[in-house]
């Protein structure tokens, strides 16, 4: 196994936004190599990863997933007198949780980079900013800190906001700064639970280490961890000793909460007569539904996918939307378990309407982009549906459903961006019959299309159905959907096939047609050799993801086993005691 | 006879003896004799040697204050009660020491400030309100609080009017007229104060078991008055209005200068000074003696004034100037925490201000000086032209508005969790309304913060041809000054544990 694999990954394009920087502008045309040389070698690292992960790791009771190939560092320790100390680790893992994620960003920036290649202006720039994109991206998913995992996810943000407003279409402008106020704005409200969570929460192991139990971190063992949650509890140990901590895997157990604040959950603490927990949870889902985004915070989505250009449109799709998701996966759920439990009709709810307001949505536009866009609404409504029944399946279903998504819907923006660069219109009624021109880009965006509605065969299928059956089940299981929320998107996925198969028929079949009085036929010519080495791997890769669903389930499922029970069993248990409270 | 005698050579002796924790002090005012004298013998032509003397003084004192600040921790009075060293206090002088030391280094580089840098008496006048700044952050008497307030304020209607135009006179007299009317309430409040006490040393325990006994509506409108001249000097609603004026009329070092130097010694004042006042009346229930509620109600208003007033400003100086109100409220946020881990986010806020304020308004400086106006629609395109100056202001601005990785997003998190903490040590609801108030403002500033690299990177660049040649001394003050902002987002540590050092 490579040591620090992870953080080679992460941090790979750092140096090489420090060559970008050493190439004279006169060679600008190497800038375009160096970022897909970069971003090359970073999807070999993740598909090493991914090889080398075992899906079944030796079982540890309670945990809620199992971690491997852990990196900490300590970073920061802030002595801050009488409150106590603060420590910030360098926390870096995987598991089925974001194993899945990582594989996906390193083909998603690949294909991104040479996508790129079409970039014409300011070229240092534009890449110096996608490779930062790119370690932001990897960071956010790698980190089990926190505070390292927010410092990402806000980071994140600049590179985007750049790459819109300077790249991007007409109202760039508009559309950049309103992406970056909207996941700012969430972002705000994770910061909120992220500052309330670390006076809340402390490190066991430094805390054992503070009060003299051992003398160094590395000879704690379970005994004295369990002694000084036992002394926590009691309001035994002085504040000086206590060592707060962001680490997440800490935050997931609820004896190392300290008695008496905001987040322990015999606390008490309420706010217009809901418990502190539960509303840190509904923050957390607000913080990350925008990003996701969920119906009614998707207002950003359309505007910034349609004024990006595509490779960023194809990241934005393929993996940034993926970080909402898995923020909830990763931090709203194993932290507060028991506002998943109580929210869950609520999330189910915004799931189904997502799917179905969106379903509509892209129903009506006359714009490819943004009818893609809205598909991409919906679509994600069915990770948010899979999430809230709490369903082996459903969950499996969500990260399945990622996944997908991100291979498509990168693939989906290609497509739009073939027939942009060629016309510069993207208007779905100004084309008829672009079969007989270009049979290749045809059957590509066929095959594409039929993925996204999930036809049998293809990655999308087996993601809707593992959430379908997991909504469905979730009835008998545990509780916590209705079945008419399955059946209701059950509806979403006929929409899809209307609106797909609608624009199929619209555009691509039938006898050539383009809108008169525009000089778009010479133009009109079939892939480029480079268009074909992004848009066939995505869709060999949907097909082979729907053909052998175990390709990701194996890696997968055990986690994801562990996970739901974890969250079940905590969370009906803490609910229990918040209810007994409250 | 001989036992007055006596009584007096001891405490001359104790006079002389106490003289040398002003030694500081005392090099400051040779040094402003020093300048005084060269400007006497060669008026004209001679701003940088002036320039010279006046920087190294000031930082020789800056090392004698870190060197004293070393070897003493702990609080004690000099000069029978007038004076008060403490650690906190030498971290407050240090702070004011580098800011004046930065300040002149701006007005030396600047593009804009060629004549006033040229005079002699810049250099006294900033000199002068050094040590006043000084004065003040070690007063522990009502008398000498008030000169050296004074000291202070004067010498800064005086820098307002060093644009020799009319809108830096007009700066000048409005901020003068405005200062001598809040001056004139504290001093009324203060001789409240004197009044109830009859003693002028607030450090004495007397004092403050003098205020507790007395009638508490008086000491409230004492505290009250005492207090307007206060949020003057940190342009707190509703002492703000003086602050765009003021800071568009001025040389832009002189309000780099205003815009930290007398707002860190008026802080100290607040925590020396009005903290252990405030403990007085807290204990008392009544609403108008929650001192924590009138205040966070001042931050809010302070914060969503400035913020809202910044979104419609064209200019850019007019923008930082409404940044720097909001961000007073960010300070005054910490402030009402009123715990030990609020003073620490005041001192690490203010110091990582310092740094991003000047770098801020070093760059409009620099572009100023270029293309001859601060209308920031004017600065289309620079950020493509002249790359490192577009990065770095990028840097600044993100910094101002407390995002990652910089620095400033520290100082927004340390003030965050003070407030937190204090919600949950007292469970007040208006704690976390500050917290809710202090998050939605973060979020509204950026919206104006990012318009300045807005508009140099995202417009069209037009025929600037001139712009080609920013001189390398630019470049490296501005490194210089914005290389700390990202070291201290990795290793804030490295500052916050000197911080918390300090006994308060």
């Amino acid at each position: 196994m490579m040591p620090y694999l992870l953080s080679l990954i992460v941090f790979l394009p750092v140096p090489a936004i420090l060559l970008l920087l050493l190439i004279p502008q006169a060679k600008r045309s190497w800038y375009k190599y160096v970022t897909a040389v970069t971003t090359f070698f970073q999807m070999v690292f993740s598909v090493i990863l991914y090889l080398q992960f075992e899906g079944v790791a030796g079982a540890a009771e309670g945990a809620v997933t199992h971690l491997q190939l852990l990196e900490v560092a300590d970073w920061i320790n802030l002595k801050l007198g009488s409150w106590g100390n603060l420590s910030i680790e360098y926390f870096l893992g995987v598991d089925g949780l974001n194993i899945a994620m990582i594989l996906l960003s390193g083909i998603i920036l690949f294909i991104g980079a040479i996508s790129s290649f079409r970039i014409d202006k300011n070229h240092r720039a534009y890449h110096s900013l996608y490779l930062l994109l790119s370690t932001t991206i990897f960071g956010c998913f790698l980190s089990l800190d926190l505070f390292l995992f927010f410092i990402f996810f806000e980071f994140m943000l600049l590179p985007m906001y750049f790459l819109i407003g300077i790249w991007g279409g007409p109202r760039r402008e508009y559309a950049s700064i309103k992406f970056f106020i909207y996941t700012l704005f969430g972002s705000v409200f994770i910061l909120l639970v992220i500052i309330g969570l670390y006076f809340s929460v402390i490190d066991p192991v430094k805390t054992a280490v503070n009060i003299g139990l051992s003398d160094a971190q590395e000879k704690v063992t379970a005994d004295m961890v369990l002694e000084v949650q036992q002394r926590l509890g009691v309001g035994e140990l002085d504040d000086v000793y206590l060592v707060h901590t962001f680490n997440l895997t800490y935050m997931t157990d609820v004896n190392n909460y300290l008695p008496g604040s905001v987040f322990h959950y015999a606390a008490g603490w309420t706010l217009f007569g809901v418990d502190a927990r539960l509303i840190a949870f509904l923050a957390l889902f607000i913080g990350f539904a925008i990003k996701l985004p969920v119906v009614p915070f998707h207002t950003w989505l359309p505007d910034a996918h349609v004024e990006a250009p595509t490779p960023v449109s194809v990241i934005l799709a393929g993996v940034l939307l993926k970080i909402g998701g898995y923020g909830l996966m990763r931090i709203a759920y194993p932290v507060f378990p028991e506002g998943g439990v109580y929210f869950s009709y609520l999330i189910g709810l915004l799931g189904v309407v997502s799917i179905i307001y969106g379903a509509f949505n892209a129903l009506a536009m006359k714009d490819l982009k943004k009818m893609i866009a809205y598909s991409s609404v919906s679509h994600m409504g069915f990770v948010l549906l899979g999430l809230a029944s709490l369903t082996v399946e459903g969950v499996n279903g969500s990260i399945y459903q990622m996944f997908s998504h991100g291979l498509l819907s990168g693939l989906l923006f290609l497509i739009a961006g073939v027939l942009y660069d060629r016309t510069h219109d993207r208007i779905i009624e100004n084309y008829r019959g672009l079969a007989s021109k270009m049979p290749v880009y045809v059957t590509v965006t066929t095959v594409a299309f039929f993925a996204s509605f999930g036809l049998p065969g293809f990655s999308g299928f087996i993601a809707e159905m593992l959430v379908l059956l997991g909504a469905f089940n979730a009835t008998s299981i545990n509780e916590l959907l209705p079945r008419w929320m399955a059946i209701a998107a059950t509806i979403g996925i006929l929409l899809g096939a209307v609106y797909f198969l609608w624009t199929l028929q619209k555009m691509f079949f039938g006898r050539f047609w383009v809108k008169p009085g525009v000089e778009w036929e010479e133009g009109l010519m079939d892939l480029t050799a480079r268009e074909k080495s992004m848009m066939l791997p995505l869709a060999i890769l949907a097909i082979t993801f729907g053909l052998f669903p175990s390709l990701l389930l194996d890696k997968i499922a055990f986690d994801m086993s562990s996970y739901v029970e974890a969250i079940i069993n905590s969370g009906k248990a803490n609910l229990a005691l918040l209810l007994k409270n409250g | 006879m001989d036992n007055q005698f006596d009584i007096l050579t001891q405490k001359l002796e104790g006079i002389l003896a106490d003289s040398f924790w002003l030694m500081p002090e005392v090099v400051l005012l040779a040094v402003l004799i020093l300048v005084l004298l060269v400007d006497l013998i060669q008026p004209a032509g001679s701003g940088k040697i002036k320039a010279g003397i006046a920087i190294l003084g000031v930082l020789v004192h800056t090392a004698m204050l870190v060197q004293a600040a070393l070897t003493y921790t702990d609080p004690f009075f000099i000069f029978s009660g007038y004076l008060m060293v403490s650690s906190l206090g030498y971290y407050f002088q240090i702070l004011v020491a580098l800011t004046t030391a930065v300040a002149l280094v701006f007005s030396v580089l600047s593009g804009t400030f060629t004549k006033g840098a040229e005079k002699g008496e810049f250099y006294l006048i900033i000199l002068g309100e050094l040590i006043g700044m000084q004065l003040l952050v070690m007063a522990s008497n009502l008398l000498i609080l008030y000169l050296s307030l004074e000291c202070v304020s004067i010498s800064s209607y005086l820098l307002a009017t060093f644009g020799f135009n009319k809108k830096s006179s007009e700066g000048g007299l409005k901020y003068f007229l405005y200062g001598a009317f809040s001056s004139g309430i504290m001093l009324y409040g203060m001789s409240i104060l004197y009044g109830i006490t009859g003693n002028l040393n607030f450090s004495d325990s007397t004092f403050l078991a003098s205020l507790g006994a007395a009638n508490p509506y008086l000491v409230f409108v004492a505290i009250l008055l005492t207090l307007s001249g206060v949020l003057f000097k940190i342009s707190t609603f509703p002492f703000h209005t003086w602050t765009p004026d003021v800071y568009e009329g001025s040389p832009t070092p002189v309000v780099a200068f205003f815009s930290v130097a007398p707002k860190a010694a008026a802080f100290a004042l607040f925590i020396r000074f009005i903290y252990p006042i405030f403990g007085v009346s807290i204990p008392k229930l009544d609403w108008y003696f929650d001192w924590s509620l009138i205040l966070s109600i001042l931050a809010i208003i302070t914060l969503t004034i400035g913020n809202f007033a910044a979104l419609r400003q064209t200019s850019a100086k007019r923008l930082l100037a409404y940044s720097s109100i909001a961000h007073a409220g960010f300070v005054l946020m910490a402030v009402v925490a009123f715990s030990p881990l609020g003073v620490t986010s005041v001192l690490f806020y203010l110091t990582i201000y310092f740094l991003m304020n000047f770098a801020a308004f070093y760059i409009v400086d620099i572009i100023e000086s270029k293309i001859g106006t601060e209308e920031i629609a004017r600065f289309n395109g620079i950020g493509l032209k002249l790359p490192f100056l577009g990065v770095i202001l990028l840097v600044v601005m993100i910094a101002l508005t407390g995002l990652p990785p910089t620095a400033g997003f520290y100082g927004k998190l340390f003030v965050f969790s003070a407030v937190w903490e204090a919600y949950e040590l007292t469970g007040k609801n208006i704690f976390l309304c500050l917290f809710l108030f202090g998050l939605a403002n973060t979020v509204i500033s950026l919206y104006y913060y990012l318009k300045i690299p807005y508009f140099m990177f995202f417009r069209k660049y037009e025929n600037k041809d001139f712009l080609t040649s920013v001189s390398k001394a630019h470049y490296i003050f501005l490194t210089l000054i914005s290389i700390p902002l990202v070291f201290l987002f990795l290793k804030p540590d490295w500052l916050i544990n000197i911080i918390s050092n300090i006994k308060l």
